[in-house]
């Protein structure tokens, strides 16, 4: 009876964990650019697309700080360009609260009045926010809430001219003052702020809302961002293969406490096989026409032969047999991470290492064997990081560090306990599959900080 | 779509005057390279080190090629998403220079990647489990009344991938010969009792021109197996064949791995990969 009640404890308290699951993650796009760049055209193309969507469009220019009386009375003397201008720190607290998932409130700016009126417009919180003005991307901070930066590049010929339009056939003013101000202001902040702000671009769009090429491209990408798990929305090199019932049939079986060994090795099996083929689909290639027993040209790729495979042990060796099925004598290596070490060999120079781990707990041991081999000259770039599960500490923990390796796993998982132990999870991997004893208590005392690290590798 | 790569050309051109070729290159770039930048539909800054804009682009040539024509005319038809890994596969096995060893090692890959694709249209049932950290995971459990059928003889080949993946699963088979000019005639047929009960795997690695396999899903329907029950795995389609099964079995779904450009006057497909049944079974000389 004990055991039972431990149990459901247990569950409880694991409910809890996932209780506290962050929300959705936004997805959030800066748009920059010069005065009448076309900005606003471009995010209503953006938005006008995205109709299914739930988009926000949120302007820097509501975050203008209200004139002073003093201020007011020279109006002509204030520059609305200078990033002085914005209360970039209002800003800041409010992106961080949406992208909490929090509904908060902005100000209103009056331009006729020159004054803020605060909280003015409610914003619920939202899948794709959209922070658009001409100094977004001015700030370090405000950059890093961004998951993607566009810069929207028009002639400042045309920038002027359409300037000069806005201001005095819709706002009813001077043209002499608008060029005045063009020129005192608009144009010296220009190329003080905004056009060195350009450099922090993902994209740089140029003509503005004229471009439909651009704007279709950015959609698209932001519905299949919109289609993906959050991880993959910040980390673009992370990729989790093709969800189908039968994946999510096979990690019902091989997650369930009860399954027998030999169920569990058959699916794990099957399951790892399609992650090496996924993996297998990010190698290099080179085109290559041949000629079929019909006599017909056909134009195909050859892909990169120069491979290996690195099993991080224990576990990790489960994964080596589907990688040897796929890829007939490929050499693998072996890494060790775990209380006493031996000394290293030396690494193969190959063009693609795989490193094989089939699960990604808190990225400890991910981050020290990649380590390894950065400092045995393979190059980030050529690492291809293969899991079945995946726990979103880990991901943090291995892209953050390595931006630029991939890593392929089937299912990203909810959290992670307090021992670091991925949940909901599948229990020890190794002992499940090699099916030696496990005691799920005993393991947790044992899973002590892993030190240093043993080696051996293809030559 | 005109993409500019604004970094990559800056370092050939920074590259280039380290070397002494200033008086060449800068103007080059300043009369050609430079201003044909207007042109562009979008400006990659930072070159290859950009990830955001390479996956952004990636994902739209992937979206813009994305589906087969054909995909879109019958939504029951899917094509397994390609990877370069797959088409090198492809490369491989329609080679006609290829050892038969080869052959078979590639064919069989790619067969079980079919195979695995076409068992995700199966139907299933919502199912919570717990796992051993005792947590509770919501999955589904996959349905169990299953049999393939294979068409002989080139079928057959498709039956390892299937029983590796499914345990145990039963294997029917159809034979169909073609008699003469008048069509397709059914020789043999061989299929678990129960068939009608179940979901059905049909194998046959090449669609060409569809006669045969309309023969063996024309015996199935016959047998009681409901036409959404029929899921036809196919290594490599001719368009004719799809028209010609969509069109007849409109809720019957083919999982294919490419779609080739056409048929030849001889009914073959082009480009092809030959009599796939002699290629894998070495019977050709």
């Amino acid at each position: 009876m004990d055991s039972v009640f431990e149990l459901t404890t247990k569950m409880k308290q694991n409910f809890a964990v996932h209780s506290k699951m962050p929300p959705k993650q936004p997805f959030v796009i800066g748009v920059a650019g010069g005065t009448a760049s076309g900005k606003t055209t471009v995010c209503n193309m953006i938005i006008s697309q995205l109709h299914d969507q739930r988009v926000v469009l949120v302007n820097q220019d509501s975050f203008y700080h209200s004139l002073k009386d003093e201020q007011l009375r020279n109006v002509h003397e204030y520059n609305f360009d200078h990033p002085d201008a914005f209360n970039t720190e209002l800003l800041l607290s409010c992106m961080e609260r949406l992208k909490q998932g929090h509904a908060v409130s902005i100000p209103h700016y009056d331009f006729k009045t020159h004054k803020s009126t605060e909280g003015a417009r409610q914003i619920k919180p939202s899948d794709v926010f959209i922070l658009e003005g001409i100094l977004v991307l001015h700030d370090c901070r405000v950059r890093e809430l961004m998951n993607m930066k566009i810069f929207v590049d028009t002639d400042s010929d045309m920038r002027l001219a359409r300037r000069i339009q806005r201001d005095t056939v819709e706002r009813g003013r001077d043209i002499q003052n608008v060029l005045d101000q063009y020129a005192r202001f608009v144009k010296p902040s220009f190329e003080e702020f905004i056009l060195p702000s350009k450099k922090h671009a993902d994209i740089i769009i140029p003509r503005g809302g004229d471009n439909d090429v651009a704007i279709d491209l950015i959609v698209q990408h932001i519905l299949t961002k919109l289609g993906q798990h959050d991880l993959c929305k910040i980390y673009s090199n992370v990729f989790v293969i093709f969800s189908t019932f039968q994946l999510r049939g096979m990690h019902t079986l091989i997650r369930d406490a009860k399954t027998k060994k030999h169920d569990f090795v058959f699916y794990a099996d099957r399951l790892i096989r399609l992650v090496v083929e996924h993996g297998l689909g990010h190698l290099p290639f080179t085109e290559k026409q041949v000629i079929t027993p019909t006599g017909s040209v056909y134009t195909g790729v050859v892909f990169c032969k120069r491979l290996c495979g690195v099993s991080i042990i224990r576990s990790g060796e489960s994964m080596e047999n589907a990688l040897r099925a796929c890829c007939k004598g490929i050499k693998i290596g072996k890494i060790l991470i775990h209380g006493e070490g031996i000394n290293g060999r030396q690494i193969s120079q190959a063009a693609m290492c795989y490193c094989l781990t089939p699960i990604l707990a808190s990225g400890n041991s991910a981050v020290k064997a990649i380590s390894l081999l950065l400092s045995k000259g393979v190059p980030e770039s050529n690492i291809i990081f293969l899991n079945l599960i995946a726990a979103p500490q880990g991901i943090h923990a291995v892209c953050k560090k390595f931006p630029k390796l991939k890593i392929v796993t089937s299912e990203i998982d909810a959290s992670l306990d307090e021992h670091d132990r991925v949940l909901p999870g599948m229990g020890e991997f190794g002992d499940r599959y090699f099916g030696t004893e496990y005691n799920y208590n005993t393991t947790l005392k044992s899973q002590s900080s892993s030190q240093s690290i043993s080696f051996g590798t293809p030559k | 779509m005109v993409i500019y790569f604004y970094t990559r050309v800056f370092c050939v051109y920074v590259k280039a005057t380290t070397l002494g070729y200033a008086k060449f290159v800068k103007p080059a770039f300043d009369d050609f390279v430079h201003p044909s930048k207007k042109y562009a539909d979008v400006i990659i800054p930072r070159g290859g080190d950009n990830h955001v804009a390479i996956d952004l682009i990636v994902q739209h040539i992937h979206t813009k090629l994305g589906q087969h024509d054909l995909c879109k005319i019958y939504p029951n038809v899917y094509v397994i998403q390609s990877t370069f890994q797959i088409r090198g596969m492809h490369t491989l096995i329609r080679d006609k220079e290829i050892s038969k060893h080869d052959f078979v090692f590639y064919s069989d890959r790619l067969i079980r990647l079919v195979v695995e694709h076409g068992l995700g249209h199966l139907p299933f049932t919502e199912k919570q489990i717990v796992t051993p950290t005792a947590s509770l995971y919501t999955g589904v459990d996959f349905c169990k009344k299953l049999c393939g059928v294979s068409i002989v003889r080139s079928g057959e080949s498709m039956e390892n991938a299937l029983r590796a993946c499914c345990k145990g699963i039963k294997i029917g088979k159809i034979l169909i010969h073609r008699d003469g000019d008048n069509g397709k005639q059914l020789i043999y047929e061989k299929l678990p009792k129960d068939i009608s009960e179940r979901h059905v795997l049909l194998l046959d690695p090449v669609l060409a021109t569809g006669n045969s396999a309309n023969q063996a899903i024309e015996l199935l329907i016959q047998k009681g197996v409901p036409e959404s029950h029929i899921i036809f795995l196919n290594l490599i389609s001719a368009p004719e064949g799809i028209h010609c099964v969509s069109k007849r079995f409109p809720s019957l779904k083919i999982v294919t791995s490419e779609i080739d450009v056409a048929l030849n006057e001889e009914f073959r497909v082009i480009p092809g990969l030959g009599e796939f049944g002699d290629r894998y079974f070495g019977t050709d000389d």
